[in-house]
């Protein structure tokens, strides 16, 4: 079997697992780029957790606060983060991957395994088949020794290179979300009336709630370690 | 796979909208990290928790002038601090040169907290002075109570600092 072969198969998986995941990420940088988006150095996809809870917090004050352009945007950064744990957790998962999605479409793997099925269903093997199919099973075990360095590689790099600009567009749309959250949250009197007996004023912002928020949480929980890491992201 | 959520021009125009918000606000943010870098130079915000500065201080702009561009103008009502990050600086009581500033000094703060007018002329006397100017959020204030304590205190030290220098001027004259 020829390395350019094994590549060949190896790019086309590669195209039927991601394509659809790299027009995605092209569709979204695109987008991105025509409106010349803001892109921050600072870590918000931190917030994603705290600003989530947020929108879910005014959801519940009143109901009818967000825009629709804020909705679509909480939605979207929520399919958007699905997909991106769904890929950091298929890193884990390369050897599964491998045997189970990848083997079972390469063609000489369907081949041997045909064979093998041809041997077992013979009522008796005789010493020749018996040999036969010891060579069928070295072979096999070979060439996925073989298919696997290849596979491993190019699909941590893929994963990685899917991963980091899914990372980066959730960055930049989480910052918005950020943005837009607390400007329709402030529009709303409910939800404004709610800040104003926390002592909190119209300039709020999610720096500002973090930090009211850490004086009333208890210390060195875990919540107030994430809000502590939260508030680096402002200041 | 995912269903990729559609925008229509209503929210173009809003994300167009909070784009420009961010980048005014990314803007001071930027203009404040380095204030901090300077904070303990600036003799009146010596000590003033981070947080409480970004709190109260608004406005912040680096400015350059030329040689004799008036920076402010005695009996004016404005309420900048300016601190002198390169050049120099002469100042003028009714039109009567009294003296000189160099970079690393604050000028204009009695104005800022006091809310009085300019009590004297400042104009630049090098060829090329940058310049840090900032206001005080005074509605701010009352949710930074310490930092309010320790701006009077600065302030209090930095007067207290001036009449030692002039009194010592006054017993060399003698």
């Amino acid at each position: 079997m020829d390395t350019d072969t094994i590549k060949d198969d190896v790019c086309r998986f590669d195209d039927a697992l991601f394509g659809e995941t790299f027009d995605i990420i092209d569709d979204n940088f695109e987008f991105m780029d025509n409106l010349a988006f803001y892109e921050s150095k600072r870590n918000h996809f931190l917030a994603f957790k705290f600003l989530n809870s947020m929108m879910q917090n005014f959801t519940n004050i009143d109901n009818k606060f967000a825009s629709e352009t804020l909705r679509k945007l909480h939605r979207d950064i929520n399919n958007l983060h699905k997909l991106y744990k769904y890929y950091k957790d298929s890193l884990k998962n390369v050897d599964e991957m491998f045997e189970k999605k990848f083997l079972p479409n390469i063609e000489v793997f369907k081949e041997i395994k045909e064979e093998m099925q041809y041997l077992k269903d013979k009522n008796h093997m005789d010493a020749d088949d018996r040999d036969y199919m010891r060579i069928l099973k070295r072979h096999e075990k070979e060439l996925k020794k073989i298919y696997f360095s290849y596979f491993e590689d190019d699909y941590k790099e893929q994963l990685k290179d899917i991963t980091g600009s899914l990372q980066n567009i959730l960055n930049t749309k989480i910052y918005y979300f950020d943005s837009m959250l607390w400007s329709d949250a402030m529009k709303s009197d409910i939800i404004w009336r709610s800040m104003k007996r926390l002592k909190l004023d119209k300039s709020i912002n999610s720096q500002k709630y973090i930090e009211y928020k850490i004086g009333v949480v208890l210390p060195y929980t875990d919540d107030y370690e994430y809000l502590q890491r939260c508030l680096r992201i402002y200041r | 796979m995912i269903q990729q959520v559609v925008y229509d021009e209503d929210d173009i125009e809003r994300f167009l909208e909070v784009t420009k918000q961010i980048e005014a606000q990314d803007e001071e943010s930027q203009t404040l990290r380095k204030i901090l870098n300077v904070q303990n130079k600036i003799s009146i915000l010596a000590n003033i928790e981070p947080s409480d500065l970004k709190a109260i201080l608004f406005n912040l702009k680096f400015i350059k002038y030329k040689r004799k561009d008036i920076i402010i103008e005695e009996g004016d009502v404005s309420q900048e601090i300016f601190f002198i990050l390169s050049g120099e600086c002469q100042v003028f009581v009714k039109k009567r040169d009294v003296g000189t500033l160099n970079s690393g000094m604050t000028f204009g703060e009695s104005a800022a907290i006091f809310k009085s007018k300019r009590n004297a002329t400042v104009a630049c006397l090098s060829n090329e002075a940058t310049l840090l100017s900032f206001s005080i959020n005074h509605d701010n204030m009352e949710f930074c109570a310490n930092a309010l304590a320790n701006i009077y205190k600065n302030l209090a030290l930095q007067i207290n600092n001036k009449l030692e220098e002039m009194n010592s001027k006054m017993t060399t004259k003698k």
